[in-house]
């Protein structure tokens, strides 16, 4: 039972972000991301995330 | 992980004051000088930047409640000195397009681009056509190119945000170079939005 959980727990840690976080306009090019960011002043979050 | 954080609509309203950046490392290799440079030991890894790249903090709380917050602190410290001119993404871009009426224009550049001087001089050569369209980068490589249908970057398609499938039949494929002077495109751009306007 226990590592079934734990199972589902890994299985929900790992899930891709575009299924749970759908809704945010993620910008996809980091190097673009981080230049946006820089030419307008403003702070930036980086999502890493691997799709396993 | 509170994977439902980033759907709560708190959090997504919260998110358009900063830049939010998905780093995809599922491949090997993937953004590998990113994870190196902030020490990145597993996933998710949700950090946050400033506008030099430097780290402010890494998210711990996920809840979403605290990621709203934390978002909004940071925003507050680092309001912006110019407002936004590059949508964050074409879904995005088609999205807005579509509430505020305009049509999205995916600026398609060179593989050396420098991000800062087409920053700069883009909005600039524009005018007020930065106010008519709601402009996407995205990266002229040879496959993306192939899909537009164009032969080279830089170029412009603009797609028609109110379509039922925007990218299917753009409104415009518009191809210049780089050292053209700003009227080639800004015409074109004019053309577009005439022909949207009929």
């Amino acid at each position: 039972m226990r590592f079934a959980c734990a199972l589902a727990l890994i299985a929900v840690a790992a899930a891709p972000v575009q299924e749970h976080g759908g809704k945010v306009d993620w910008v996809r090019d980091p190097e673009f991301g981080l230049a946006k960011a820089a030419h307008e002043g403003r702070a930036a979050m980086l999502f890493f995330t691997a799709d396993w | 992980m509170n994977a439902g954080a980033f759907s709560n609509d708190k959090v997504v309203s919260a998110a358009r004051t900063i830049v939010p950046i998905l780093v995809d490392c599922s491949k090997e290799g993937d953004n590998e000088d990113l994870q190196k440079k902030y020490d990145v030991q597993g996933y998710p890894t949700i950090l946050f930047v400033d506008s030099q790249g430097e780290q402010i903090k890494e998210l711990d709380n996920r809840e979403a409640g605290a990621v709203k917050k934390e978002i909004e602190n940071i925003a507050k410290k680092h309001p912006g000195v110019r407002p936004p001119f590059w949508q964050n993404s074409r879904k995005g871009a088609l999205a807005d397009g579509k509430l505020a009426k305009k049509p999205v224009a995916v600026y398609l550049a060179t593989a050396k681009i420098d991000m800062a001087k087409l920053s700069t001089k883009l909005p600039k050569d524009l005018g007020d056509r930065t106010k008519k369209f709601l402009f996407v980068f995205e990266r002229g490589t040879e496959q993306a190119l192939k899909e537009w249908g164009l032969e080279a970057a830089p170029a412009v398609v603009v797609l028609d945000s109110w379509a039922e499938d925007p990218a299917k039949s753009p409104v415009a494929r518009i191809a210049f170079k780089e050292d053209d002077k700003p009227d080639v495109l800004n015409k074109a751009l004019d053309e577009a939005l005439k022909s949207l306007k009929k």
